[in-house]
């Protein structure tokens, strides 16, 4: 099947009414989600992958995805209205945005902000289809030695990648590695850690654990500032589109922001946050007038979003390519496609096409109904935001609890989110990031089952790891990555940095 | 020097931690190279936390050696935190969990919520009352009657 063929059958799929409903439902919630401080996509998504249950896997995923890129368009309004970055890969648009909505220019920059952003989506979906292909066809002949070394390549980069330390990023997946091996051995199925409880025979629950980690414990660090007031913007739809000056401005830092997202976004730990920053710094660096830039530059809002909405596209890559998520969005995602009955990997694009470009054309029609979205409902966007936090947090706990216990019908995993929950609370307070946790939680199977299957097949010879080209480069990139991070030059850096993004 | 000894703390918590982790993976044996045992993964799991946790110290020992240096993000001291109004929430929600299901999702959410809307300093007793019964009923037709979701029915088995 041709690429042109494949995504008109892709748009064939997508454009049938449930498909249809379920990517507006998607973008829709992820909109409001990425508008409202204090839930997350992961945490959206949890909630509604019982939900998808019913549902075919392609309007399942197609709904999931939706969500993910729809956060990333909702996250500018809160910065650029009111200082607060509903998403954290917005963070850096309230440097320039908030400026601009100060100087009564709120419209052009959540016009910029939305125009860009579906440019980017737009211009990486092409690039996700041919690399997705091209990715797939070298994966076929990976080995187990492979896939571990590159899941151990995603970890490093994931926890290099990390905004604190980079020993507590590898503590974090440590323990994340462990966790992982409760439940059934998949090798010999035998019950591990399961300390007798009936609960942990199949292991713990992934939706519990983001749940805790990155819901409720979100909600607990947010209720602290309870009654902190927000200043809010006005604007009205007339003022939303940018001028012709702002657009020449703004041609450039697109551009680059969606080419900046797009690699980035592939890269394991990459993600959305990182390739805003990474879009701001350059759009300043290519500046004349590099002063301008946190006093509502336009070219801050514009680079920053397209960036974050390119690398939310291009995550899906590895995921659908190589059957291993870049990060922890693209984590429960694979955990979704599995619960389906799929397998994430090479083979999957051929053995379910209607999944792979089904989702891949869903995520066009969904950048052009949150286009259609973004700019009219601005005005609904903002009354959101005027609901306080106070009557907001209650719900936000719900939603969490509803997704957590939908998944099985039981109250175990209620009592896991709450551990986690707790554990994620002081962990965040201490400085310590959960995303290696997470990602090392769900690739720990998978790097279990390939390392096992390797030493196996080479009788216990360690050294196919570093004979196998890829395995060795992977590697060899992993160890450089750890270790540069202790050098003092790079340590400074990156306080520099983290201090910067805080 | 008061950071640096909380980092020293935390890394003998992450060598107790690596510790346990490694004595629980033997219970399931390691087997061999040629053979890993279920253990095996946990216990690299183990020496790789508690590793980490060894470097901590010895970073947090060489760097208390040189004058002035810090190091970056120590975290919140926890007795910084509001603890009232965490613990208040936390309660809610153990109670929240442990209600769930003998009791039936409508009422154990009309409780939880009743107390997570209820503000102490302005004794809103009729609003977080009203909003708690529309919370309840209206989460339960849109996630158990439209989604299907399988929520607890309790004291209501007809529910």
């Amino acid at each position: 099947m041709s690429v042109l063929s494949a995504l008109s059958y892709g748009f064939g799929i997508a454009l049938q009414p449930w498909n249809l409903l379920s990517c507006f439902i998607g973008v829709f919630i992820g909109t409001l989600v990425g508008v409202l401080p204090g839930i997350g996509p992961a945490g959206a998504m949890s909630l509604l992958l019982p939900v998808t249950f019913g549902m075919s896997p392609v309007t399942g995923i197609i709904m999931l995805a939706g969500i993910y890129y729809g956060t990333m368009y909702g996250g500018s309004t809160t910065s650029i209205l009111v200082n607060i970055p509903g998403e954290a890969a917005s963070i850096v648009t309230c440097l320039d945005g908030y400026q601009m909505a100060l100087k009564g220019r709120a419209g052009p920059a959540l016009g910029i902000a939305a125009f860009g952003s579906f440019i980017a989506g737009t211009g990486c979906i092409i690039g996700l289809i041919f690399m997705t292909n091209a990715l797939a066809g070298v994966a076929l002949v990976f080995g187990p030695a492979e896939y571990f070394s590159l899941m151990v390549l995603g970890l490093s980069l994931v926890t290099y990648l990390t905004q604190g330390s980079i020993l507590r990023g590898l503590v974090m997946a440590g323990v994340g590695l462990f966790l992982s091996q409760i439940g059934q051995d998949v090798v010999t199925g035998q019950t591990r850690f399961s300390f007798g409880l009936r609960g942990l025979i199949d292991g713990v629950g992934l939706v519990p654990v983001i749940m805790g980690l990155f819901g409720i414990s979100e909600v607990l660090l947010n209720i602290e500032k309870l009654g902190e007031h927000r200043t809010m913007m006005k604007t009205t739809f007339r003022q939303l589109f940018p001028t012709w000056k702002d657009w020449r401005k703004s041609a450039a830092p697109i551009g680059r922001g969606t080419i900046i997202g797009f690699f980035l976004g592939i890269l394991p730990g990459g993600g959305a946050l990182i390739s805003s920053f990474v879009s701001y710094a350059a759009e300043k660096w290519f500046s004349k007038h590099p002063e301008k830039f946190g006093k509502g530059a336009i070219e801050g809002v514009a680079g920053p979003e397209s960036a974050n909405n390119a690398a939310s596209t291009s995550g899906f890559i590895p995921l659908f390519s190589l059957g291993i998520p870049s990060n922890v969005i693209m984590a429960l995602l694979l955990g979704a496609l599995m619960i389906h009955g799929l397998k994430p990997g090479p083979l999957m694009i051929t053995e379910r096409p209607d999944v792979f470009w089904g989702t891949v054309a869903s995520m066009y029609v969904g950048n052009v109904m949150l286009l259609m979205l973004n700019l009219p409902l601005i005005g609904l966007w903002v009354q959101v935001l005027k609901v306080p936090y106070r009557t907001l947090f209650p719900l936000i706990l719900l939603f969490c609890f509803i997704g957590a216990y939908s998944i099985s019908a039981n109250a175990f995993d209620l009592y896991v989110m709450l551990i986690f929950s707790a554990l994620g609370y002081v962990l965040r307070k201490k400085n310590y990031e959960c995303a290696p946790l997470v990602l090392a939680f769900v690739l720990g199977p998978m790097m279990e089952k390939n390392l096992r299957q390797a030493l196996i097949l080479f009788d216990g010879n360690l050294s196919v790891f570093v004979t196998r080209p890829l395995s060795l480069a992977a590697l060899v990139i992993s160890v450089l990555l750890l270790l540069t991070a202790v050098i003092p030059f790079v340590q400074k850096r990156r306080r520099e940095v983290i201090a910067e993004e805080d | 020097m008061v950071e640096k000894k909380r980092g020293i703390s935390e890394g003998i918590l992450w060598i107790v931690v690596g510790g346990v982790i490694c004595i629980l993976s033997l219970q399931y044996g390691l087997g061999s190279f040629r053979a890993p045992a279920p253990g095996f993964v946990a216990f690299l799991s183990g020496i790789l936390v508690g590793g980490i946790g060894a470097i901590m110290i010895l970073s947090q020992s060489l760097s208390m050696s040189r004058a002035k240096e810090t190091t970056p993000g120590g975290g919140q001291a926890i007795s910084a935190v509001p603890w009232g109004r965490l613990t208040y929430t936390m309660a809610f929600l153990i109670a929240y969990a442990i209600l769930m299901d003998p009791v039936g999702y409508i009422v154990s959410t009309f409780l939880a919520m009743f107390g997570l809307f209820f503000d102490w300093k302005k004794k809103n007793w009729f609003w977080s009352g009203f909003f708690s019964i529309t919370v309840s009923l209206s989460s339960y037709v849109v996630f158990e009657v439209w989604l299907r979701c399988q929520l607890p029915h309790g004291i209501f088995p007809w529910w």
